[in-house]
């Protein structure tokens, strides 16, 4: 489907639908869980563009989103404006993912994979070592109970945002897939000899493609340290964010810009209503059976379901 | 015959390629002329499609040089020889396998940019796409996903997919391999009207009769070194291309 004015449309409709929930529901908590679910939309659509569109799994998502959240912290700790602190968290996480390119994409499979592991044991230990950044003791982000714009409290703000954001990323996931970009990192995800064997320059699209993901993953960070306003690195370089940027794409499709938007909705949601009935302690589970369920019964996740029908 | 007193298009001199202790190729030249049919024969692991391999820049030499229209093209990276004008087809078919034929086509055609950027063609990118699916005979398998094609199809694909590249040199690696004999006949004429498209081809085969049929010069490698260069008909009668294949 290609109906870009179709797209424009829902993308119009669902942005004021979900805009218009702070006026509707009086529940802080659920846009607690709403930030959650769609800080999600936003990892797993970013993971999506490396290791769904070129098939370069990214094992260091929890790298790439404490880098937004760390930066952010930093400029927040320097008295800039929230806005810069979005903007300088975003560009420092597409670098360090240029930078990690440069380095690991002339690795294939897992041996890269392992190389983006090894990039969140480093972060971490630089985060850990820096007094400025909390260190192991961690920092406060102190916030006020209001919204800056009036509207609710600050978790609305902040939903707002976080909002804004998920919107932002899965267009861009869309035009990536249906550009030139796009095609090319699918030829590379099929067959990489092939495609560099025809003319497609496959470094060059791969290091746009981890610029664009690692990004995209800070972007996701950014606004993090206002919602918890205590943050350690623990909480930040946590296992969850990497197996959920991937576990989400796998199970709502890999390839599409609607698979990892469907699975970060699906996950996002049943460990937010797990964490409410059961314990937070089971999401990872939950997560992991949910994984070994579609990879075993349908590799092609939720989208492959439906695109057979 | 093509006039061999012409500048070559693309010349390759004294290419060395080594595996660790292995010499695969050893000092060997290649000349082709613009618009030549070059058949290159040889037993196997005698150095074929390593030789091409070097040319079309998968693999980086050891020593020698090779020139596209006399202009080095060492340094540049696979992708960039096809840009320059040279593009190949792979011994085991390698196509976009999630793609459709047509789409495989459009990614050729994208990247390449010689098709897309010629000025003297006013057609959409689907509509060159679609000509070249037509040209090969696979306009019924266009919107088919690529897996799902048999053997000469993916053959036909192969060669769609370097010739959406729109080359000066085709290099068509053993696109006979596996084929009965009527996919050969049909595979075989689709390789050799690339003349007419002022298209040089350098074809790597083990079917004695279609490289016959196709050579207008033959070159023959055994065990990394050329051993012989020349009209068809006298290479084949070669003592030592007869020792090659044959034995003592």
């Amino acid at each position: 489907m290609k109906n870009h004015s179709k797209f424009l449309f829902g993308v119009l409709v669902v942005g004021a639908a979900l805009g218009s929930l702070p006026f509707l529901i009086n529940s802080e908590y659920f846009f607690f869980a709403a930030y959650s679910v769609l800080q999600f939309v936003i990892l797993a659509t970013a993971w999506n563009i490396l290791g769904g569109y070129a098939g370069y799994v990214n094992f260091g998502s929890a790298a790439f989103f404490a880098i937004g959240a760390y930066a952010s912290v930093a400029g927040f700790k320097l008295q800039l404006p929230q806005g810069v602190n979005i903007l300088l968290g975003t560009f420092v996480a597409g670098l360090i993912g240029l930078g990690m390119g440069y380095l690991t994409l002339r690795l294939k499979g897992v041996f890269f994979s392992i190389a983006t592991l090894a990039l969140s044991v480093v972060l971490l230990t630089i985060v850990l070592n820096t007094p400025f950044l909390g260190g192991a003791r961690g920092v406060y982000v102190i916030v006020p109970r209001e919204s800056p714009i009036g509207v609710g409290f600050y978790i609305h703000w902040l939903y707002f945002m976080i909002l804004g954001m998920a919107i932002v990323s899965v267009v861009i996931a869309r035009m990536i897939q249906y550009s030139s970009l796009g095609q090319g990192l699918m030829a590379i995800r099929d067959d990489e000899l092939a495609a560099e064997g025809l003319g497609v320059p496959t470094l060059r699209l791969k290091l746009i493609a981890t610029t664009i993901s690692g990004a995209m993953m800070g972007l996701a960070g950014t606004t993090f340290p206002y919602l918890i306003t205590y943050m350690e690195p623990t909480s930040v370089f946590n296992l969850s964010f990497a197996v959920n940027s991937i576990a989400m794409p796998i199970v709502g499709g890999l390839g599409t810009w609607l698979g990892p938007v469907i699975g970060a909705l699906l996950l996002g949601t049943i460990q937010q209503v797990g964490t409410v009935t059961l314990s937070s302690t089971w999401n990872l589970l939950i997560v992991g059976g949910m994984l070994v369920f579609f990879v075993t019964v349908a590799p092609n996740g939720i989208m492959g379901i439906f695109k057979k029908k | 015959m093509t006039n061999n007193t012409q500048e070559p298009l693309v010349k390759a001199s004294g290419i060395i390629k080594r595996f660790g202790g292995f010499t695969a190729l050893n000092n060997v030249d290649l000349i082709i002329h613009p618009g030549e049919r070059l058949g290159l024969i040889g037993p196997n692991g005698s150095g074929k499609s390593t030789l091409v391999n070097c040319i079309s820049g998968m693999l980086k030499i050891d020593g020698g040089q090779v020139t596209l229209r006399g202009e080095d093209i060492g340094e540049l990276a696979p992708h960039q020889r096809v840009h320059a004008g040279i593009a190949r087809s792979f011994q085991i078919p390698k196509p976009f396998k999630s793609m459709t034929v047509l789409e495989n086509i459009k990614v050729v055609i994208n990247f390449s940019g010689n098709l897309r950027a010629d000025a003297g063609d006013n057609r959409s990118i689907d509509e060159k796409a679609l000509a070249i699916v037509q040209s090969v005979g696979l306009n019924n398998k266009a919107n088919t996903i690529s897996a799902g094609l048999t053997q000469v199809e993916l053959r036909k694909l192969e060669l769609a997919r370097a010739m959406s590249a729109n080359p000066q040199l085709l290099i068509a690696d053993e696109a006979l391999a596996g084929l009965s004999g009527s996919e050969v006949d049909e595979v075989l004429e689709l390789i050799m009207s690339m003349k007419q498209k002022g298209i040089s081809v350098l074809m790597i085969e083990h079917i004695m009769s279609a490289v016959m049929q196709f050579s207008e010069r033959l070159m023959v490698l055994v065990a990394g070194t050329k051993v012989a260069d020349g009209n068809p008909q006298d290479v084949i009668n070669n003592p030592e291309v007869i020792k090659a294949y044959l034995g003592e």
